[in-house]
């Protein structure tokens, strides 16, 4: 204790015991020998305030809302009346929101992941094109979504940029023949403005992956007789999907709740979940309010659910 | 030391704990002279949530209106976003919290959400009537004295009018349907040029299409009757299911708003646009959203008219600012300024001819301006509103079995 007192509360840290998460037992690393039972105890009271903070900060909200959710779903609390769960469930509209939703957030990641493994393998170099291709893979970062999603309706309906272009150049005879990328029941003016905003976030972690981890392991399989395409596919590509596996899923987490773009670009029939939350939440006939708690809830679970996936993925890697 | 961080945190959940005398309602203002609610009021703020979508009226409110009762009143007004059921929500969770004092305490409503709010007692009053300025209101015409047929009874305070019209290209469109037969003759003729929006005013279109097609408003009239409703609606619904495959995107898609009307209008996807207010053909032309040559319709069989309205909440903080905000809003100098086409083309509420001659002179430069739909024809087109249920109905139903 003494010791950690006059060496200051820094040093206290690195003597305690670092441990990895659980599941990798193996990597425990030993304290050092100077360390005190006592330090460590101290070490694991500083380490609860900030936890018991979170707990409270993170947690507190989160118990509140699907609390109150299930409350609202249920008819207990504001405007809603109760069997809403019962007409959620039999709900096809729910359904294929459930489904279009689903749809966009992996066509929107997927695209986004690959976006950002393609910059980051293909332009890891020094060389100016390398900078520059990294450059505009994280231009659109500071875009706001609202933003995003007027760029992609100005380009992309049939009285865009891209369909004037067109009849400019002759490949259609008239901007309605130009095909309904916009308010079009399979998102895919949303999922290009996804990918669009998505892929820079993707392009800076795995760019921070690749330069933390170095070239040694792909030069060493080089040197070993590896192909630079089997040196990319069985070293590079691997580590940098483990490494961005939490990103991935945070996007489309995200991207599955995300509000703005579907704001401006989603079709009205189907609707994405969050636009058919607000709407039911919204309407007019107060017996739809409780059904907008369940379909939050759907929600909420559907994102749970991604979460539990990834953590058992890791388990399993 | 987890004591030390947490309490800050704490305290201002226990602070709210300790609550502070409820501030006077508004039934209770409304028994003071008026002197004195004007004296009560000065040097306060008013919070007023309403619907800010419009850049017009925002502007209205925030450059004309503000500085004026802070000039004239002492009055700080602050408007906030929050309309319709937002507003219903809001106040029944701050009920539902205990909060006695609320946050807002004006509230810009009608019809489902005068309803639902009354429904729920979550308006004060009454107060309305005392208002000096309430004296210059037209109490004869349909349009102003029910809202969705419901009586203000004093708990909301009118503050204009508008009237539902399509927007058209002149010089596109030469010659125009003039009726809803007409109009379904010329969407056949010109397939994937008309639609409606999903929101409040395509609801209201159909809602007007209900009428012509059931033997007018009448039908309609006298509270919500379930049996003339689901007859009605399988006359509209085939009507819309016919008229389906020639709409744009062969009605699998509809615009979410009359915003994005505009935008498909002014962009040439469609032909025609439409809003709530008839006079929006001429300002959105002089702000440039759409072109210049844009023109107001008034389909012969009928467009709905209805008013809007201030309210004020049960737990309003400052119900006595409140009501002089509603009054200065009902003032000839600011409901001439509302209606100025350049600056939101709102109509007025006062019975124009209870007015001294020079305020009248002044509102008739203003409606007879030719740009706009002669006042007379406007009239003798406009139908009431009926019930709001028809409204919740007919929106729900299109929802589920039409879009």
């Amino acid at each position: 204790m003494s010791a950690c007192r006059t060496t200051g509360a820094g040093s206290c840290a690195d003597v305690a015991p670092r441990r990895l998460p659980a599941h990798h037992p193996e990597l425990v690393i030993p304290a050092t020998a100077t360390a005190t039972a006592s330090a460590t105890a101290t070490a694991a009271r500083y380490r609860a305030v900030p936890l018991l903070l979170a707990g409270i900060l993170l947690g507190l909200p989160i118990v509140a809302g699907v609390g109150y959710s299930v409350a609202g779903a249920m008819g207990w609390v504001g405007t809603a009346a109760p069997g809403g769960l019962q007409r959620v469930l039999a709900d096809v509209h729910v359904l294929r929101a459930v489904v279009l939703s689903l749809w966009i957030a992996t066509m929107g990641t997927a695209g986004a992941t690959a976006g950002a493994l393609l910059l980051a393998v293909l332009f890891d170099g020094n060389a100016r094109l390398d900078r520059l291709a990294r450059t505009i893979g994280s231009l659109p970062l500071p875009v706001p979504n609202v933003a995003a999603a007027v760029a992609i309706l100005l380009l992309l309906t049939q009285s865009g940029w891209l369909s004037r272009l067109a009849v400019q150049v002759h490949l259609i005879a008239s901007p309605s023949q130009f095909p309904a990328l916009v308010y079009d029941p399979v998102g895919v003016g949303i999922i290009v403005a996804v990918i669009w905003k998505e892929l820079p976030f993707l392009v800076l972690v795995a760019l921070s992956l690749q330069s933390l981890r170095g070239s040694s392991l792909t030069a060493a399989a080089r040197t070993l007789g590896a192909t630079r395409w089997q040196a990319t596919s069985r070293i590079t590509l691997p580590l940098l999907l483990r490494g961005m596996a939490p990103s991935i899923v945070a996007v489309f987490v995200f991207v599955l709740g995300s509000l703005e773009l579907p704001l401006v670009l989603a079709p009205s029939s189907p609707l994405p979940l969050p636009l058919l939350i607000q709407e039911r939440r919204q309407a007019l006939d107060a017996a739809s309010h409780g059904e907008a708690y369940v379909i939050a809830l759907i929600a909420t679970g559907m994102a749970l659910l991604a979460a539990v996936v990834h953590e058992w993925l890791r388990d399993d890697a | 030391m987890v004591a030390l961080l947490v309490a800050p945190l704490v305290a201002p959940l226990l602070a709210s704990c300790a609550k502070p005398p409820p501030p006077p309602a508004a039934a209770t203002i409304a028994g003071m002279p008026w002197d004195s609610v004007v004296a009560r009021a000065r040097g306060t703020t008013v919070v007023w949530r309403m619907w800010r979508g419009d850049p017009s009226v925002n502007a209205f409110i925030d450059r004309w209106v503000a500085p004026r009762l802070l000039a004239q009143y002492g009055i700080t007004l602050q408007a906030v976003n929050g309309q319709g059921n937002e507003l219903v929500d809001q106040l029944t969770v701050e009920r539902e919290a205990g909060a006695t004092t609320g946050t807002a305490s004006l509230l810009w409503i009608n019809g489902e959400t005068f309803g639902a709010l009354r429904a729920r007692s979550l308006l004060g009053g009454p107060w309305s009537q005392v208002l000096p300025a309430a004296e210059l209101v037209d109490r004869e015409s349909p349009i102003v004295s029910r809202d969705f047929e419901q009586d203000p009874a004093g708990y909301e305070s009118p503050w204009g009018t508008v009237q539902l019209a399509l927007i058209y290209d002149a010089a596109r469109t030469p010659n125009p349907p003039r009726t809803l037969e007409d109009l379904a003759v010329w969407i056949r003729a010109h397939p994937g040029r008309f639609t409606h929006d999903q929101g409040f005013t395509g609801i209201t279109l159909l809602k007007s299409w209900l009428y012509a097609l059931n033997g007018g408003v009448g039908t309609f009239a006298g509270g919500f009757d379930s049996t003339a409703y689901v007859a009605g609606r399988t006359r509209l619904f085939a009507l819309l299911d016919s008229l389906e495959p020639s709409l744009w995107r062969q009605g699998t898609q509809y615009p979410s708003d009359v915003a994005a009307m505009h935008r498909l209008f002014a962009n040439g996807e469609i032909d025609f646009s439409m809003s709530n207010n008839q006079n929006e053909a001429v300002t959105k032309a002089m702000q440039g959203v759409i072109p210049a040559t844009s023109r107001a319709l008034v389909l012969r069989d009928g467009t709905i008219a209805n008013a809007h309205y201030v309210g004020i909440p049960f737990n309003a903080p400052n119900a006595a600012g409140a009501m002089v905000v509603a009054n200065f809003l009902l003032t000839p100098e600011a409901q001439l300024e509302k209606q100025r086409p350049g600056v939101w083309a709102d109509g007025t509420v006062l019975r124009l001819d209870a007015l001294p001659p020079e305020w009248r002179a002044r509102f008739d430069s203003v409606v007879n301006d030719p740009r706009l739909v002669p006042a007379d024809t406007l009239r003798a087109f406009a139908r009431p509103e009926v019930s709001p249920r028809y409204h919740e109905r007919l929106q729900d139903d299109w929802r589920r079995l039409v879009r």
